[in-house]
């Protein structure tokens, strides 16, 4: 193994084995396969039960964002980003406007993708197109933004063994096989794995901190000497800080493009609802105790960089390493963090895939039957996957920035879902003109000079203020002179 | 209970809920108990109090959410 490995030999053997078993439930997924269709490739025939169909909605929910990213922040902002709990909770508040009303719709017309559901309701191509531009383009972004975190973290803990490049086109290399193999299923499958090591890995590390670090109580006196800023009393520009990410959160994530084909693929009613209420309760058994062990980190190790500081549970455990069977725990955050970033990937990846598949290729070759329409899917997976690794290679960071906004830009489409399956009188006229409105004054505050910022709100929140206005307003005109 | 009153009282939980999720931010100062500042346990209560009501919603009124 290579000098300065954070995993012992032991531990790369665990990963090489739970990645090889990944491209077998790949296998299983093709097997089970019923019939060369889209709804059987991208819906996994519709019949996902509670298990597979709770655990692949959370391993796909909680990103490697969530697990290192999230860890920096709370290490950076201390009990200000309880907000984390918060937002992740109330995703499932953001489900709640519309998948009562989408579910019975989807299952009635036989939907696959948002776009399905947008050229339904408002029967306007165009109105699809953005929309579906808009989907790929914020899905693409975390393709990239969730490769590169798994290209550092293997350079990291194999202490160079793989090379930030190659463990990035290893990583989806077996991505795209099992998800070419099996569709859904197979993204389901092995998310339901990943999700069982994320959970498990995380309840496992926090009791280990808590054991050999000592709870928020019994390091009081080391939190006012370290980090005094986390007693600091919230101020206005904090809690308008903290409306906005919950109000950009709620109708940005909770509109992802996969998350939509997880409630498309649900078996029943029941199912899906019961899905949703366990998903209420994990936010407070995964990044709630990541967020304890990240303050407590920064009580033991202040003054870490911004780098530094998103390796915190890391440098935590690696201080630990005298203690017998720390490897193990050791070895089982890795493979927290890979099933994370994997899950995420693949159903982003499998989501832009069906997005091309049925809303632009189906519409440009109508006449084309549902087996070549499956094959020109998986062909596409295999473009696009090649695309992002290239990409997240060889993207200069000077550009980087310009895909750093997709949740602020993703979050307008949500009033033409959560209008569209509630007001049924709305036009596609009207959402289209506020769609233009949300985008045009997001992208105006992100890319100009102009504060991104304005009054303490992020760019999308405003946008998105600005979209739910201009379609009322709309609507109102028409209806007045009509 | 009849749909109208059910679907109305949905409506009302459902409003309830938002009400409850933004009162999660954090109002109260940050005298430290027990190592931790005072505003994060009403902010982790409220938090309480909306899993509370969005289970209730879940679990009880999803078809109530569903109709219309």
């Amino acid at each position: 193994m290579a000098e300065g490995a954070l995993l012992s030999q032991g531990g790369i053997w665990f990963l090489a084995l739970y990645l090889l078993s990944l491209i077998l439930i790949g296998f299983a997924g093709k097997f089970a396969s019923k019939e060369e269709s889209l709804q059987d490739f991208y819906l996994g025939g519709r019949g996902f039960g509670i298990t597979v169909l709770f655990l692949t909605m959370y391993a796909t929910q909680y990103s490697g964002n969530s697990l290192i990213g999230f860890a920096g922040s709370a290490y950076r902002n201390g009990w200000f980003f309880l907000v984390g709990v918060v937002f992740m909770i109330a995703i499932v508040g953001g489900y709640l406007l519309y998948a009562p009303k989408l579910y019975p719709l989807s299952k009635k017309h036989a939907f696959i993708t948002v776009g399905d559901f947008i050229e339904f309701r408002y029967s306007s191509r165009l109105l699809t197109s953005i929309i579906v531009a808009v989907s790929i383009l914020a899905l693409s972004n975390y393709m990239l933004t969730n490769l590169k975190a798994i290209g550092y973290i293997l350079e990291h803990v194999s202490g160079g063994f793989f090379s930030f490049g190659w463990g990035i086109v290893f990583m989806a290399v077996i991505m795209v096989i099992y998800e070419t193999l099996g569709g859904m299923r197979s993204v389901a499958w092995t998310d339901a794995i990943q999700g069982v090591l994320l959970f498990g890995g995380v309840l496992i590390i926090f009791g280990v901190i808590m054991i050999h670090y000592g709870t928020p109580a019994e390091n009081a006196a080391l939190f006012l000497q370290n980090a005094p800023r986390f007693f600091e009393t919230p101020m206005l520009e904090d809690q308008i800080t903290w409306i906005s990410i919950l109000v950009l959160i709620v109708f940005g994530i909770s509109v992802y493009p996969q998350a939509i084909q997880r409630i498309y693929a649900a078996k029943d009613a029941p199912t899906l609802k019961r899905s949703l209420t366990l998903m209420t309760l994990m936010p407070l058994l995964t990044t709630l105790p990541l967020i304890v062990i990240a303050i407590i980190g920064a009580a033991h190790f202040p003054d870490l960089d911004k780098t530094q500081s998103e390796q915190i549970i890391l440098l935590m455990l690696s201080k630990l390493t005298h203690i017998e069977g720390m490897d193990i725990v050791i070895t089982l955050f890795v493979a927290a963090a890979v099933a994370a970033i994997m899950s995420t990937v693949d159903s982003a990846m499998l989501a832009v895939a069906s997005l091309f598949t049925k809303d632009v290729y189906a519409k440009v070759r109508p006449d084309a039957d549902q087996k070549h329409l499956t094959f020109v899917g998986k062909i596409f997976s295999w473009l696009v996957m090649a695309l992002m690794v290239a990409l997240a290679i060889e993207l200069p960071s000077t550009i980087w920035w310009l895909i750093q906004f997709k949740l602020e830009v993703l979050a307008q489409i949500a009033p033409a879902i959560i209008l569209g399956v509630h007001a049924k009188g709305i036009s596609h006229r009207s959402v289209l003109w506020g769609l233009f409105a949300g985008l045009g004054s997001t992208l105006l505050l992100l890319l100009t000079s102009l504060p991104s910022k304005p009054f303490g709100f992020h760019a999308g929140v405003l946008g998105l203020g600005l979209n739910f206005f201009v379609v009322y307003l709309h609507h109102r005109f028409m209806l007045h002179f009509r | 209970m009849p749909k109208q009153t059910k679907r109305a009282k949905t409506t009302t939980v459902l409003l309830l809920s938002f009400v409850v999720l933004f009162c999660t931010l954090p109002l109260l100062d940050s005298t430290p108990y027990f190592g931790i500042p005072l505003w994060v346990y009403l902010s982790f209560g409220m938090t309480l109090l909306y899993v509370v009501l969005l289970v209730f919603l879940l679990e009880k009124r999803w078809d109530a959410l569903g109709d219309g």
